[in-house]
């Protein structure tokens, strides 16, 4: 009678069982994607890189038909998100956001090891350029980039910078410029754009490099920081007086965001995601919150991808040994 | 490295006897042959409910470990340990998967 | 600024916002009391779900499941000795010895009064004293924050309980602990054993769950279970007082409930400590300046106090950087932050003029919210210690188990994390077997990080000169207090 009773019970839970697991996940044959699609953040919670992900992944189910589920897998400036990556299923279902100390870690071997090479990523598009700057305290005595650079000649050694780790393109931009001036300072790291733009603020150190967006803008805006010189394309609105790297003479690549799959992905996998971002890129509400957030998005193919690659390879690696970061 | 691991051992071996081995005996409550021989094994029940997540899958390693952990701790009704085991399972995979949507390693059950 | 006080007034109190305030709180407290989930989950999945919010909803809503989840955090802290959030660990060591005495309904109370206090405390800060204290929190640069968290070290050598040489055998082995990871300056990786998921070191999630939870599973696993009649853990003490905090008792403590308090609203003003830590600091500051110190550890009262005052400061304070200069104090203020940043509303210096009504009805709100959390934070404890006293062991343990590996899991994507979780409950529970102190452990785990990294930071900018210590006053007077610290600390060992 007991053992009669149990095996009833036994029934309904595996029936329970059942149809919780089965409910939502046939699709047999159906298109590509017939599941929730995985987008690795290469930096942690509240940062850019979080939360642009976040409101891509707020439009997501419309353009895709799935939900994107968002992870943090900081660390490595990208290389542990990469590593992430080459550890799933080369079905499309994972995508990383890769910056490019990330897409290239053979390049920069110098400051971290490296667990795959480029060539075992596969670019799906472009996502963000970030534009950066260089930026002191509002009351600081130097006024231009020029100002800052003649006291570092004059006073070697004493003049000391926060950036966001060693082998970041704002280390190696900075790092640079010092050669071509044949400057010293000090290179401090810390660990958030928030925390270079506090210690300027603070005083601790005399100048910065980080992202322009999100808080240095409102900081700026403030006239509680000054930028000195931007790292982008063009000027930044927030302050047209301030002249770019480039217009300096300093040549970089510039500090870029994008999604990138698994080599093995199959192809037509791939073009849907292409496709199906370019929608989201396009979408309104995203761009809304992009352009509040003063977050650069833009679309562009993996060609435009290779070809920063190649930059890296070519120009950068080069550079690298001149400024004595390579082994 | 592997010396400091073997110092700090014998080391703490060493304090053991000195000072606290009594102390153990009386801190250790009714603690009997069964009830060692029930720690350990919840304790590798624990460890190959993780190794085994990514083989098997949540769903049967997590049924089988609720199933496990609730007999070694006293249950002994069947109807209530299957039904919790499951219905329990079937909860947090339904919360975590559905709701936080956060992928649990699938295992032998990919569908 | 006037008609942003007003209209921040009625937007706190309008009913969708109302609605939502309690929402948020229930959902957080209920979030936080499950080992295994806090608002680092909540918030991030809760954000989709305020798109259509107007900002000031949005964010009072994320805001009420960020305070109720602390609070939630105490509950299972207290009935099963696991945290339910990193910001409870410091309350598992009073709370739940009170518990095992029958007491759960009073130490659940404590910690809901000292709770409220310190959240009502830090916010009044908050609001007056916001600019002001962001820029101070502004002169904290590496050397200063080095020399505050060498204090805070220092505060270890007070939780090291009976036995000395435990004690700082555990501390040594936090120190260990924390040197695993990337080098902070270099980035070489430390004691990774090429294991990848280490470079940011190991996370506080799975040495909290293991050392706490998993432990005192496996402690639970050796007791004799009688199959006859199954009993809960926890005994039920039937004197109605002793369910009870009455307003003498609440009296009674209320310098911890100060102190904690202080300490909360300091180390949450200050960016890159976190509740956890000061918890800790707040729990050895009012021993050491307790009158009965030797009752710490077992129940007292002042214990349980100190540290929920202090963690709840610590969330209301760790805005004040946030809202004035944008800078997040510690990580669930950072996704909080993109929250602020998707809505439209950008943290920082101009946020007074551009949202200056947002910001008010965030600060009334911030204090109206503890009164939400008076009435539920009751329901919510009452429905909890019905299920833990009723609920056989044998089924509440093998449960939490699983979520703890399950949330573990669900921070970091990660079965590293499960297994370093587990190997943590067996190191917990020989711990515990022989009598080593867990506080210690936790709390230079927790700092020496901080520390190396700040240090390092500023020797680097001194060009390794030490003299940066004592050129920088604030870094002084921590230096001196340091000092001062260690000198009565080996008054009172020899003691």
């Amino acid at each position: 009678m007991k053992l009669r009773a149990s095996r009833n019970w036994l029934v309904l839970a595996a029936i329970v069982a059942v149809v919780f697991l089965v409910q939502g996940n046939f699709a047999l044959g159906a298109a590509f994607p017939t599941k929730p699609i995985t987008l690795v953040s290469s930096f942690g919670a509240g940062g850019g890189t979080d939360v642009t992900l976040r409101s891509l992944s707020s439009v997501f189910h419309h353009h895709f038909g799935q939900p994107a589920i968002v992870i943090d897998k900081p660390g490595g400036a990208s290389i542990v998100a990469g590593d992430f990556l080459l550890s799933r299923k080369a079905d499309g279902y994972t995508v990383a956001f890769l910056v490019p100390t990330g897409v290239v870690p053979e390049v920069y071997t110098y400051f971290r090891e490296a667990t795959y090479t480029s060539e075992d990523l596969k670019p799906v598009c472009l996502m963000s350029i970030v534009a950066f700057g260089l930026y002191v305290k509002d009351d600081s005595r130097f006024q231009t980039l020029e100002d800052l650079l003649n006291y570092g000649k004059q006073h070697p050694g004493k003049l000391a910078y926060a950036h966001n780790g060693r082998g970041h393109s704002y280390h190696l931009l900075m790092e640079m410029v010092k050669d071509r001036n044949n400057i010293e300072t000090q290179d401090v790291p810390f660990k958030s754009g928030a925390d270079i733009a506090m210690q300027v603020l603070g005083g601790h150190v005399d100048f910065g490099l980080s992202q322009t967006a999100g808080t240095v803008d409102s900081l700026i805006k403030a006239k509680n920081l000054r930028l000195l010189a931007v790292a982008h394309s063009e000027r930044l609105p927030v302050a047209p007086e301030v002249p770019t790297f480039e217009e300096l003479g300093y040549k970089f690549r510039p500090h870029y965001g994008a999604l990138f799959v698994p080599k093995a992905t199959p192809d037509n996998i791939v073009t849907l995601l292409r496709e199906g971002l370019q929608k989201c890129y396009a979408d309104k509400s995203f761009t809304s919150m992009m352009k509040r957030m003063g977050f650069i998005i833009q679309y562009a193919g993996p060609e435009v991808i290779e070809d920063y690659i190649k930059t890296e390879k070519e120009i950068i690696k080069p550079l690298l040994k001149k400024l004595g970061f390579a082994k | 490295m592997f010396l400091a691991v073997v110092l700090i051992i014998n080391n703490m071996r060493l304090l053991k006897k000195r000072s606290g081995y009594a102390k153990i005996e009386e801190s250790a409550t009714e603690t009997s042959a069964t009830q060692r021989g029930k720690l350990w094994a919840g304790i590798l029940v624990c460890f190959g409910y993780v190794l085994l997540m990514n083989l098997v899958g949540f769903l049967i390693v997590t049924f089988s470990i609720l199933v496990v952990l609730m007999y070694l701790m006293g249950q002994r009704n069947l109807r209530i340990i299957v039904s919790i085991a499951v219905s329990f399972t079937a909860l947090v995979y339904y919360v975590f998967s559905k709701i936080l949507i956060i992928q649990l390693p699938e295992g032998l059950l990919s569908f | 600024m006037i008609e942003h006080i007003v209209n921040g007034f009625s937007l706190t109190f309008g009913l969708s916002n109302l609605l939502l305030m309690s929402l948020g709180m229930f959902i957080g407290i209920v979030v936080g009391a499950i080992p295994g989930l806090n608002s680092m989950q909540l918030i991030p999945i809760s954000i989709p779900f305020t798109f259509w919010m107007k900002p000031h909803l949005a964010l009072m809503f994320l805001l009420s499941e960020y305070v109720g989840s602390i609070y939630g955090g105490s509950i299972s802290a207290i009935l099963i000795n696991t945290p339910g959030t990193p910001a409870a660990v410091a309350t598992v060591i009073d709370g739940y010895p009170l518990a095992k005495q029958g007491k759960s309904g009073k130490a659940l109370k404590m910690a809901l009064y000292s709770s409220i206090f310190g959240d009502i405390f830090s916010t009044c800060v908050l609001i007056v004293g916001a600019v002001v204290l962001a820029r101070i929190a502004m002169k904290f640069g590496p050397a200063e924050m080095a020399a505050v968290i060498l204090f805070s070290l220092t505060l270890t050598a007070t939780v090291l309980g009976k036995s000395i040489i435990k004690g700082l055998i555990a501390a040594v082995g936090g120190l260990i602990l924390g040197v695993v990871g990337s080098d902070p300056i270099t980035g070489t990786p430390r004691m990774m054993f090429s294991v990848y998921e280490l470079s940011q070191g190991i996370g506080l999630v799975p040495v909290i769950m293991g050392l706490f939870a998993v432990s005192e599973v496996f402690v639970q696993l050796e007791r004799k279970f009688t199959t006859r009649k199954i009993k809960g853990h926890l005994p039920e003490s039937p004197k109605k007082e002793d369910q009870r905090v009455s307003l003498r008792e609440f009296l009674s403590v209320k310098r911890s409930v100060f102190l904690g308090t202080i300490v909360g609203t300091f180390f949450g003003t200050i960016p890159g400590v976190g509740a956890s830590a000061s918890a800790f600091a707040a729990y050895s500051v009012a021993q050491r300046t307790s009158r009965n110190p030797e009752k710490f550890g077992n129940g007292c009262l002042e214990g349980i106090a100190s540290v929920e005052a202090a963690n709840n400061a610590t969330t209301a304070s760790a805005l004040i950087p946030f809202l004035t200069l944008g800078i997040p104090g510690c990580a669930t203020v950072a996704v909080l932050a993109a929250a602020f940043m998707l809505h439209g509303v950008i943290p920082g210096p101009l946020i007074f003029v551009q949202h200056g009504d947002v910001v008010y009805s965030i600060f009334i709100g911030l204090l109206f919210v503890n009164v939400l959390m008076l009435f539920e934070a009751q329901l919510g404890m009452n429905i909890c210690r019905k299920i833990v006293t009723g609920v056989p062991t044998g089924i509440i343990f093998p449960i939490v188990f699983v979520l703890c590996a399950t949330g573990t899991y669900s921070v970091s994507h990660s079965v590293v994390d499960v297994i370093l979780m587990l190997g943590f409950g067996l190191m917990g529970y020989v711990m515990y077997k022989y009598e080593y102190p867990a506080a210690p452990l936790l709390i230079s785990f927790i700092l020496s990080p901080i520390f190396e990294q700040a240090m390092r930071q500023a020797l680097v900018i001194s060009h390794g000169s030490p003299m940066v210590f004592f050129r920088h006053p604030i870094a002084l007077v921590f230096v001196i207090l340091t000092l001062i610290s260690l000198v009565l600390i080996s008054f009172l060992i020899r003691r």
